[in-house]
């Protein structure tokens, strides 16, 4: 039988969503009590409201991106696998590297005129075993990981806020400046990052004095549009 | 008086129920995620007598592991101050983490006008990570209804720009936190900057730069801290 048959049949499907609908309860969990804590702590519904559209409007684009590169996933390796690895866990550079190390593996060249039944298991292994490294360490560590933070503070509440906006400068720098190497002018990433940074400076300054809720909701995403426009411009 | 007495109780909830709660079944769901993952490998096993030989399935598993094996403890200590602790669980079952959940959870957290690091700041961003997780998972399905052709149909010049959006996000996260902790990342920038030129040189691996990045921001903000010259920031 051909192995795409296989790789896209209803067991398979049926296979995906077990770690699926455990990923859901999860989220159902967490997302439930957060919003109940939430309140107690006095969040108020307006900045949930405002948290959800932003973060909702500024996912939009990025997984357009995914749902991009999903598509050679899809071609590969079918479409169950390719829907759950890329809302679970993976992503598409581990996932397309992970299926051609587990063909490879087998003696298969990754190329669907020659793969196998047995080149595509394998791949699905080798994105299993290499992923849930994240999982065991996340699930196991995330609480003692939190505990050097505080430990860091030195049980001073108020260092704990600058802290974490070291951690987070530090991380955001790291992140950024990776993207914008090596320093060329072929390098649109530069652009991109330049045109997103702007756009937040200018709708910042802008919100110092008008307050709009607006500017609060949108800027990731207008950043995000005005960098993609730099990109391309420049 | 009054302001103590709710600063008092929201950080007795956050250290009380909420982090308990969140540890307890993030914990939980998360190795129940790992389990899980390996649904599709036994349905290939047990439905489809698809098993590939042992040394194939460790060859491949390797080669993924040890390419892996540093990120699956430094990415969690680095995302974890922006994610707090149950965004932390949340981001790392779904995946995508650096292009789209921890952007995602600095824009609800910024949205929401809340600080990271804080009580209020791992309640915004869980929400912040939960949308994103919800916003992928509906563009991922209805690319998988829609088939591999249909996507293919997406003009490549578009998805040649969608690259730029994520260094765009970084360039706007980074500015953010710029403009919020000023003298902060008056050590934070030039620190990432050196960090990278040093391992773009290959004294040590790309992995370690973030790690160096995070913690260098951390001690020198700390030993800042001291002196006072930080006590305007907030």
């Amino acid at each position: 039988m051909d192995y795409l048959k296989i790789a896209n049949s209803g067991w398979m499907w049926f296979a995906v969503a077990i770690p699926m609908a455990v990923l859901a309860w999860q989220v159902v969990l967490l997302l439930r009590r957060s919003l109940k804590d939430g309140k107690r702590m006095g969040v108020k519904n307006d900045q949930i409201k405002s948290a959800v559209i932003a973060s909702a409007t500024a996912s939009v684009g990025p997984s357009v991106s995914i749902l991009a590169g999903m598509v050679s996933l899809m071609v590969m390796m079918g479409a169950p696998i390719a829907w759950l690895r890329l809302s679970y866990i993976g992503a598409v550079m581990y996932e397309m590297t992970s299926a051609d190390v587990g063909a490879q593996a087998v003696g298969v060249a990754f190329e669907q005129s020659s793969m196998t039944a047995e080149a595509f298991a394998n791949g699905v292994w080798a994105m299993v075993l290499g992923s849930i490294g994240w999982i065991i360490v996340s699930g196991l560590f995330t609480h003692k990981i939190d505990g050097l933070r505080t430990k860091l503070a030195g049980g001073n509440s108020k260092a704990l806020p600058i802290i974490t906006a070291a951690a987070t400068l530090g991380c955001y720098c790291s992140l950024t400046f990776n993207k914008m190497y090596p320093v060329s002018l072929e390098n649109k990433n530069i652009a991109a990052v330049i045109g997103g940074a702007l756009a937040i400076w200018l709708l910042t300054a802008l919100n110092k004095k008008r307050k709009a809720k607006w500017v609060n909701n949108w800027s990731a995403t207008i950043a995000m549009i005005v960098g993609v426009a730099f990109a391309c411009i420049f | 008086m009054n302001e103590n007495e709710t600063m008092q109780t929201t950080q007795q909830i956050y250290d009380n129920e909420y982090i308990p709660y969140s540890i307890k079944w993030g914990r939980l769901t998360s190795l129940l995620g790992v389990v899980a993952s390996f649904v599709p490998l036994a349905v290939l096993a047990i439905v489809f007598d698809i098993m590939p030989a042992l040394d194939a399935i460790v060859a491949a598993a390797t080669i993924r592991i040890s390419a892996c094996v540093v990120y699956y403890f430094v990415e969690p200590i680095s995302f974890q101050p922006v994610l707090g602790i149950p965004g932390t669980y949340m981001a790392f079952l779904s995946g995508n983490i650096s292009n789209l959940r921890v952007p995602c959870s600095s824009v609800a957290q910024k949205a929401a006008g809340v600080e990271e690091g804080t009580p209020e700041g791992a309640v915004l961003s869980t929400i912040g990570v939960a949308v994103s997780i919800v916003v992928n998972l509906l563009i991922l399905t209805a690319g998988v209804l829609l088939g591999a052709q249909i996507i293919a149909m997406i003009p490549e010049s578009l998805v040649n720009a969608l690259v730029y959006l994520v260094p765009a996000l970084y360039g706007a996260m980074l500015m953010q936190m710029v403009l919020y902790a000023p003298k902060i990342a008056a050590i934070a920038v030039p620190l990432g900057i050196i960090t990278l030129v040093i391992s773009k040189t290959g004294l040590f691996d790309s992995s370690v730069a973030i790690l160096i990045s995070v913690f260098g921001s951390i001690i020198i903000g700390r030993m800042l801290m001291k002196t006072g010259w930080l006590d305007d920031q907030k």
